[in-house]
């Protein structure tokens, strides 16, 4: 029963010279996508590092998207090369962890795939209910 | 008194007589047997203090950022893990070859507890090679265990494979009970040799960024993830993280696990001994893309 009335929080990094033009263009095309998103513009995917991520968990994200250039339309070359790399990273220290990797979510979305930023922002919060609320970020220390 | 000590007196003696340095940073027995500390001498007859034995495992090299030391010419005692911190202290700019006097020594292989440490066990870089250091001191009486070809990383972090064939929600478990422990000392930070920043993330005087003590809750997290990344792939193998927690709390294990993933997705790096930079300060279109199985839409 729970499971159909969750609605989880999802934030979006989305970088600005390609996925958040993505959300924008949806917007503009009348492409309905679910409202969990909450989207934060950064200059590029890169920006998005490890602190961030994990303060959105904290914050009371069940989810987080990190949009990105698809790998060689990088902005600035090499940026979105570097978010691969660490991003890769963070969910395997998460799973090590014994957290939810799944609910940190890298994609690329360039700024004309207003139907790709759609879809995935669909299946993302199709999956994030099934899984339901996120708790072990926000409370591993208080956890009983 | 084993050869390594007896010479590392006689050339601490020598450098300060000769005034080449102002003091030697070495080691020097503890109040219990089983215990080095870290010492300072400046007068070429306390040289006979100084010893190196199989508890002389403090990380020395970031002493050198102290401000008192910045005026003085040092000497240094150096095993191989400290050498490779000093390294990478240098190619971070953070100091200069020139300034300091390098007395490398050849390690016994440091005791974790009753044991070996596992980083020893694992290491294959216990003596500073020869042309790095002013000084190189060999002959140490090397255990039986030592001998012969040092661990693969599975052999000698088993914990890891351990923890990563438990469930997710075991590993969950494991952590909650071993990180709820945390008191957030930063005695770790502070005893690892590459944690050398001129100002500490955690020390920052801005709690809406990192949220320090204003929520008890998942700050311990953030730490330790934080922490592991930045010394994921600067990580010298030394040890001391986990030897210092006054709580017993393996968080070596954290950015172990992270130096088994980047080497084996981007080819083995050993921070302080390879002249390339840092896995993690570049990246490049060649590597694996974890995100993109689909392709372009
Ligand atoms: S030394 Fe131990 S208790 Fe202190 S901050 Fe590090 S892990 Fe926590
Ligand atoms: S992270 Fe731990 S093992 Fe690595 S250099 Fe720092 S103190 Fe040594
Ligand atoms: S924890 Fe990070 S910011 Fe703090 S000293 Fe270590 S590397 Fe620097």
């Amino acid at each position: 029963m729970m499971q159909d009335t969750f609605e989880p929080k999802i934030i979006a990094f989305c970088c600005n010279w390609c996925s958040y033009a993505g959300a924008d263009l949806a917007g503009t095309g009348r492409l309905k996508y679910p409202e969990n998103i909450r989207i934060i513009r950064v200059p590029c995917s890169s920006r998005v590092d490890s602190a961030l991520v994990l303060r959105a968990f904290q914050n009371g994200a069940d989810g987080v998207m990190i949009a990105g250039c698809h790998p060689g339309d990088c902005h600035y070359d090499t940026g979105n090369y570097h978010t691969r790399k660490r991003m890769m990273l963070l969910k395997s220290l998460m799973e090590f962890m014994g957290l939810d990797e799944e609910r940190l979510l890298v994609k690329w979305i360039s700024g004309n795939e207003a139907d790709r930023f759609k879809d995935t922002v669909e299946s993302f919060t199709s999956k994030l209910k099934k899984m339901g609320a996120s708790g072990k970020v926000r409370d591993l220390r208080c956890a009983k | 008194m084993c050869k390594i000590t007896e010479e590392l007196q006689q050339i601490a003696a020598e450098l300060l007589k000769e005034g080449k340095v102002d003091l030697v940073l070495g080691y020097t027995k503890g109040e219990q047997e089983e215990q080095s500390v870290p010492c300072i001498v400046t007068q070429p007859e306390d040289a006979s203090k100084l010893i190196f034995d199989e508890y002389s495992e403090k990380a020395l090299s970031k002493y050198l950022l102290e401000e008192s030391f910045q005026d003085k010419k040092v000497a240094i005692v150096l095993k191989g893990c400290d050498q490779r911190a000093f390294k990478l202290m240098q190619d971070e700019s953070r100091l200069g070859r020139e300034d300091v006097y390098l007395i490398g020594v050849e390690c016994p292989g440091m005791k974790w507890g009753e044991d070996l440490s596992p980083f020893c066990l694992h290491c294959d870089y216990r003596t500073p090679a020869k042309e790095d250091v002013d000084s190189l001191l060999t002959g140490a009486d090397i255990p039986e265990a030592m001998q012969g070809e040092p661990l693969d990383h599975e052999d000698s972090f088993t914990d890891i494979n351990r923890l990563e064939k438990m469930s997710k929600e075991e590993r969950f478990e494991f952590w909650k009970r071993q990180l709820n422990r945390c008191k957030r000392c930063y005695t770790c930070r502070n005893a690892c040799p590459v944690c050398t920043c001129r100002v500490c993330v955690f020390d920052r005087e801005n709690p809406d960024y990192i949220d320090r003590a204003k929520d008890q809750m998942a700050q311990h997290q953030f730490y330790h993830v934080i922490r592991a990344f930045h010394v994921s792939d600067r990580c010298v193998s030394c040890g001391e993280c986990a030897r210092v927690c006054p709580e017993g709390i393996p968080l070596h294990l954290l950015n172990q696990k992270l130096l088994r993933e980047l080497d084996k997705f981007y080819g083995e790096y050993q921070a302080g001994i390879d002249e390339v930079p840092t896995p993690l300060s570049h990246a490049n279109a060649d590597e694996p893309d974890f995100f993109g199985k689909e392709g372009k839409a």
